[in-house]
């Protein structure tokens, strides 16, 4: 695997990144770099565009420092994947970013929606949520019949009232 | 007396239209009280096609900017704030608010002037709001009065403020429709002067959320907040609101999957709010709150003085667990001690009277079993555990 080490200038951020670092975790990372430098590579496109490794970048501009790079030939839309890919694999990717970029994948038409699934590593569901990006789909509100009014009576015993709950779970 | 639904032959849409209509007969002004949200979304469309088939002009509309305000809900309520059919006061008032880290309830004041020296605010106050400085105020000290007295300023006769509560979002909401039989959605607000004619409205209150987005999204074809997509992609919590409370905080992680940025605004003005993200998920808060149960009074004493950062927060915990006590001598069963600190660690208390354990706890269980007990000693059954 061949490194090189680049000024950041020379590298540029995607537009279509779909992760996300919180800042505390950022200041950990800065930290980490000050200390002990770059413990791995950047992945980047043979123009400068950053595959793997933006926040390292905005670290090593703070810093001022020069960063390794792994350069990858490819096509933008290969970059996309790869990014998705790496990101996914680790678990760091912001749901409402990955949909936008998902969108632009697929109206790219290099992929059928099978075909990007599978290289995403994503079920049905999960594809049809992102690719759509509404709530509107999600709780199929066309289908949906509007309630009965009501208006509350005096009873001898109380009734059941369904309450919404939050699809999270609360301990 | 107890309440039960009695179902109408018309549908929620259509009764909402008609209590719209009533209000605006009755009150001499009407405004939204909107908070960016999807149900206050659906009654400022409600009081919308009020409008236009009276020919009133715009809605007037009344937002409470509590400054820890998604990034998406205050670009919907920027954009709503455009509509030339909405003349929207926002206004950026100093007020209270808990911040809740793993149990401890600290306290912070809403577009403080010294957070903002310190460059500690979530978000900068917009030009165009209406701050403390408008009333005579300073943003050192939180409003002397409550909040509705401010937003009432400058309203003509009696007044009605527009809310998207719905009785099936909570039990605390359900209670708050049902205990009036006339105009039971018409309600004089907590702790405000009788003197002060305002009346809250909660026209949508029989509404489902599915009612909801079907009003907005079929009848308007009208656009709401960003906030609910992205909730619907990461499986979040589909309520907007402050999001360092004590039920909110729980589900902090919900903000990191929706909008982490926004997380980082939050972090950059409550730094301590990173030990609730990362522990929260592995924290063991049944094993703190038997610690404290199991020590009876001086446990509750210790579980306020650890808790209870704030010198107005634990006097409110003291004045809670004074009014929780004297239940508890009359009704141990109903009011036992872990439940008592269980609702000063995790639940709001503030301005609520104790409630007995509820039926599903172990608390409740735990009755049961002894007045099971009591009554297999007597040679009696017992019939049902409505006892």
């Amino acid at each position: 695997m061949e490194i090189e080490t680049v000024e950041t200038v020379n590298l540029r951020p995607a537009g279509w990144r779909t992760n996300h670092v919180l800042r505390p975790d950022l200041l950990l990372m800065q930290r980490s770099v000050k200390e002990y430098g770059f413990m791995y590579p950047l992945v980047c496109r043979d123009d400068g565009t950053i595959i793997d490794g933006f926040h390292r970048w905005v670290v090593a501009q703070k810093l001022e420092l020069s960063i390794p790079v792994r350069w990858v030939s490819c096509s933008t839309v290969e970059a996309m994947i790869l990014h998705i890919v790496l990101n996914r694999a680790r678990g760091q990717i912001v749901p409402k970013r990955l949909s936008t970029t998902l969108q632009a994948l697929a109206a790219t038409k290099q992929f059928t929606d099978v075909e990007l699934m599978s290289t995403l590593n994503m079920t049905a569901d999960e594809y049809d949520t992102l690719i759509d990006g509404t709530l509107i789909k999600k709780r199929k509100v066309k289908e949906h019949v509007y309630s009965r009014a009501w208006i509350p009576v005096e009873s001898t015993g109380g009734e059941d009232i369904h309450i919404e709950r939050p699809p999270t779970r609360d301990k | 007396m107890a309440r039960r639904r009695m179902f109408l032959d018309i549908s929620c849409v259509d009764a909402a239209r008609q209590r719209m209509r009533h209000v605006y007969d009755t009150f001499d002004t009407v405004c939204v009280q909107y908070s960016g949200g999807k149900d206050s979304t659906a009654v400022l469309y409600l009081a919308k096609e009020v409008h236009e088939e009276r020919g009133l002009g715009p809605v007037k509309v009344i937002f409470r900017d509590e400054e820890m305000v998604s990034p998406a809900v205050v670009e919907h309520l920027e954009q709503v704030r455009g509509y030339d059919w909405v003349d929207m006061e926002w206004y950026c008032l100093p007020h209270g608010q808990e911040v809740w880290v793993l149990g401890r309830r600290d306290y912070t004041l809403l577009w403080s002037a010294a957070r903002e020296r310190l460059g500690r605010l979530v978000r900068d106050i917009p030009p165009w709001a209406i701050t403390a400085e408008h009333f005579g105020l300073t943003r050192e000290d939180a409003i002397p009065l409550p909040i509705d007295h401010y937003t009432m300023q400058g309203k003509r006769g009696r007044v009605a403020f527009l809310t998207g509560v719905r009785a099936n979002e909570s039990m605390i909401r359900y209670r708050s429709v049902v205990q009036k039989l006339h105009e039971n959605y018409i309600n004089r607000p907590y702790r405000l002067s009788k003197a002060i004619p305002l009346r809250m409205v909660k026209p949508i209150y029989d509404w489902t959320t599915d009612d909801v987005f079907k009003f907005i999204s079929e009848e308007h074809n009208a656009r709401y907040t960003a906030y609910y997509d992205y909730a619907a992609m990461s499986g979040a919590n589909t309520r907007v609101g402050i999001p360092l409370h004590s039920v909110a905080a729980r589900r902090l992680s919900d903000v990191i999957s929706t909008e982490p940025e926004f997380f980082d605004n939050l972090y950059r003005a409550y730094p301590e709010i990173d030990a609730q993200r990362r522990l929260w998920g592995d924290f063991n808060v049944e094993r703190l709150i038997n610690s404290y149960a199991l020590q009876g009074w001086d446990g509750v004493r210790r579980c306020v003085v650890e808790n209870m950062l704030t010198p107005g927060r634990t006097t409110d915990a003291k004045r809670f667990v004074a009014e929780y006590r004297k239940k508890h001598t009359g009704d141990p069963f109903s009011y036992p001690i872990d439940h008592l600190v269980r609702t000063l660690l995790l639940n709001e208390f503030r301005l609520t009277s104790p409630s007995p354990v509820g039926p599903k706890t172990r608390s409740h269980k735990m009755r049961m079993a002894a007045l099971q007990a009591a009554a297999d000693a007597d040679g009696l059954d017992l019939i049902d555990d409505k006892v």
